[in-house]
């Protein structure tokens, strides 16, 4: 099977090919001309324990997935995470670069103590998901922020920051820390955690 | 054992006011210790090495402004106060 997936943006490409592989398809080369694709599908090939193969072609990516009979690869959180009925863990969604609302100066401040004490915790989230104006946050100059997501992520906590998000504000070549990531992927981290929290 | 130095403030406008006062010395915006105040408030950490500049910086601009010595080891913390009002 094989889909030509030029110049179709975030999440097309990942969508078609999910939808060939659902069919029950075991190999898929499909072809994009952006690295933020090459990952989207890298992860969902890992998702469903295929092997991936990139070969680069005149400036597009060529993405085979192969079936390779390894197990599919379950939650890997390795952030201190507690299971209950719902899920495991806590999933922290960020979809603005402030906390709450009103004077812009005072949630400035109030995200980068949050980011700083949520790094500082015994307990930290299995996820940070950061959507529309929250990816300023990883893709921003504000060091303090980098530094504090940066503990999270060597505690184990998994940063997806939403690609058209960064792309539709610029930002994709400024992304300082965490993984390009997509609608797919942020919804089921949110979906398989214990709990979400919101700021 | 780690430690730093934690400048506290009466008021939130006050904490933004140092925040830009000592920006090039990068402190860390980060919330008031239990330790010191259970009431919500905006504090500054700094470097030791940070501390001689910015307390200099501070006695001269700043406004409303408490400092203490931090040690931490784990979880347990230890405020020192050297200067200023002790927060309610």
């Amino acid at each position: 099977m094989y889909i030509d997936a030029i110049g179709k943006a975030c999440p097309m490409p990942v969508i078609l090919a999910k939808k060939e592989l659902d069919k029950g398809l075991k190999e898929l080369t499909i072809i994009v001309d952006n690295k933020i694709a090459v990952e989207n599908l890298s992860r969902l090939a890992q998702t469903r324990g295929m092997n991936v193969y990139v070969t680069e072609k005149e400036g597009n990516y060529e993405v085979d997935l192969q079936t390779s009979g390894k197990p599919a690869q379950t939650e890997t959180m390795s952030a201190p995470s507690a299971c209950t009925s719902s899920g495991c863990g806590y999933a922290v969604f960020i979809g603005k670069d402030v906390v709450g609302q009103g004077e812009r100066e005072l949630g400035e401040n109030l995200m980068k103590m949050a980011i700083y004490t949520l790094s500082k915790s015994d307990e930290v989230p299995a996820s940070l998901l950061f959507m529309n104006s929250g990816v300023k946050l990883p893709a921003g100059e504000e060091p303090q922020i980098i530094d504090s997501l940066r503990e999270l992520e060597e505690k184990g906590c998994e940063i997806l920051v939403c690609g058209t998000c960064l792309n539709y504000y610029g930002l994709t070549e400024k992304l300082k820390i965490g993984v390009v990531s997509n609608m797919y992927d942020i919804l089921e981290k949110m979906q398989t955690a214990a709990k979400v929290i919101t700021l | 054992m780690k430690e730093y130095y934690l400048f506290t403030f009466d008021s939130t406008h006050y904490a933004i006011k140092a925040q830009k006062l000592l920006s090039d010395l990068d402190p860390v915006t980060m919330p008031t210790l239990r330790e010191i105040s259970a009431s919500c408030g905006i504090s500054l950490k700094v470097r030791p090495e940070q501390m001689g500049a910015a307390k200099t910086r501070m006695e001269e601009q700043g406004e409303g402004w408490s400092l203490y010595h931090i040690f931490q080891s784990g979880k347990e913390i230890r405020c020192e106060w050297i200067e200023g009002e002790t927060p309610k």
